[in-house]
């Protein structure tokens, strides 16, 4: 039997548009439009024809769209070469292509070299 | 106590006394007997549950359609007792519950697997699978001939409106479709393990834009089965409650009967149906 809470991918497609706050337990794909907020505990997709006015809170994330808003990440965020983010970054691992657009401040967390870890 | 509801629906009478003989041996056979009355023009199902409950039947056994089912879910309103059924024809819910035909329905109810399911609500009506509406006006068949050529030609000329519903009291939705989906529980011909489950405690909603012709052509068979998440430009979202806002006078069809109209509250209420359940269950 399946457990509880365990929800399948949750799809925002282009002829979308969502004001509020979206939340979810499983993955998001969003290829619309999204304003207010957006937060998973797994992964999230923003597809080249998104357009999001939101912060967003996820544990890794494929960033093809434009976002304007802060972009939170406990593990890897990848900018594709389409995407446009206008907001501050904070994640584990960053993958910028060539050819994307990234205006603001980021932040990583401190890789624990092999040193400290034995001291 | 057990009390059995036959809805003999639009069985000839020929049918309907093939599939009571059939019923009589199986209750007899598993040791289920109990009051059986049939629902006619002036004894509705409503009627017969409340006399269920009169006579302090611990079981209502339904035993006609996935109709049938749903009435008599709507009869008990949320009184306690078990719900069991018995399809005498194919029906989805049965597939969803495990339950075949009417031999294996009564070795299912003497087995007595009783599990607590979601049931959706909409304006105080309950469903137990799935509440659609859009896609003209008919209610979807994957029976239909794919290859029909009039079928294919309403397929592209299906009308586009525009949902509006707010979710969960966290967003507002707005998306232009040509049908939709609030699944509560559905049978297999999706395939999607994580759709449809019916002890998540939550609705998914399934809605289709309007899509280009070489695409309704490639996905007309998931289209008219109502497996919109199995076409890539549908949206799927998972809420607990939601209001559908505009359009206003939209139907919402359980199978091919309309249950309610827009603007609807739907929502799911989680462990709300005590009902027997077969080793063969979807979920």
């Amino acid at each position: 039997m399946a457990k509880q809470q365990e929800y399948a991918e949750t799809i925002v497609s282009s002829g979308m548009r969502i004001e509020g706050e979206l939340k979810s337990n499983g993955h998001i794909k969003i290829d619309g439009v999204v304003s207010g907020k957006v937060h998973t505990s797994q992964d999230l997709l923003i597809g080249p024809n998104a357009q999001i006015d939101a912060d967003l809170i996820a544990a890794n994330a494929v960033i093809g769209g434009t976002v304007k808003g802060n972009i939170t990440v406990k593990g890897s965020l990848l900018l594709l070469e389409t995407a446009k983010v206008i907001g501050n970054i904070s994640c584990g691992g960053l993958g910028i292509r060539e050819g994307s657009y990234f205006s603001g401040a980021c932040r990583m967390q401190e890789v624990k070299s092999e040193g400290n870890q034995e001291a | 106590m057990y009390y059995y509801i036959v809805d003999p629906q639009k069985l000839s009478q020929r049918e309907f006394e093939r599939v009571q003989n059939h019923l009589h041996s199986s209750l007899s056979e598993y040791r289920i007997s109990g009051e059986i009355v049939r629902v006619t023009g002036l004894r509705t199902v409503n009627q017969l549950v409340d006399n269920a409950f009169l006579h302090g039947a611990k079981t209502i056994v339904a035993v006609g359609s996935d109709d049938t089912l749903h009435d008599v879910i709507n009869a008990v309103k949320g009184r306690e007792t078990v719900i069991g059924f018995i399809p005498i024809m194919d029906t989805e819910i049965g597939e969803i519950l495990g339950i075949r035909n009417i031999n294996h329905a009564a070795k299912t109810i003497a087995s007595r697997l009783i599990a607590d399911l979601d049931l959706g609500s909409v304006n105080n009506n309950y469903f137990f699978s799935k509440l659609s509406f859009g896609l003209g006006m008919g209610a979807t068949n994957s029976k239909m001939n794919l290859f029909n050529f009039r079928l294919i030609r309403s397929l592209f000329h299906l009308p586009q409106f525009e949902v509006k519903f707010s979710a969960d009291h966290r967003y507002v939705a707005t998306v232009k479709v040509v049908g939709g989906a609030i699944i509560n529980a559905r049978g297999n011909n999706c395939g999607h393990g994580h759709i449809s489950n019916p002890t998540d405690g939550v609705a998914d909603v399934v809605l289709l834009s309007k899509l280009p012709k070489f695409q309704t052509l490639k996905y007309r068979g998931e289209i008219l089965s109502g497996c919109f998440d199995q076409i890539p430009q549908a949206s799927v979202v998972h809420l607990r409650k939601l209001e559908i806002i505009a359009p206003q006078g939209l139907p919402l069809r359980v199978g091919s009967r309309v249950i309610a109209k827009t603007p609807a509250v739907i929502q799911i209420i989680p462990r709300a149906l005590k009902i027997i359940v077969g080793r063969d269950r979807k979920f």
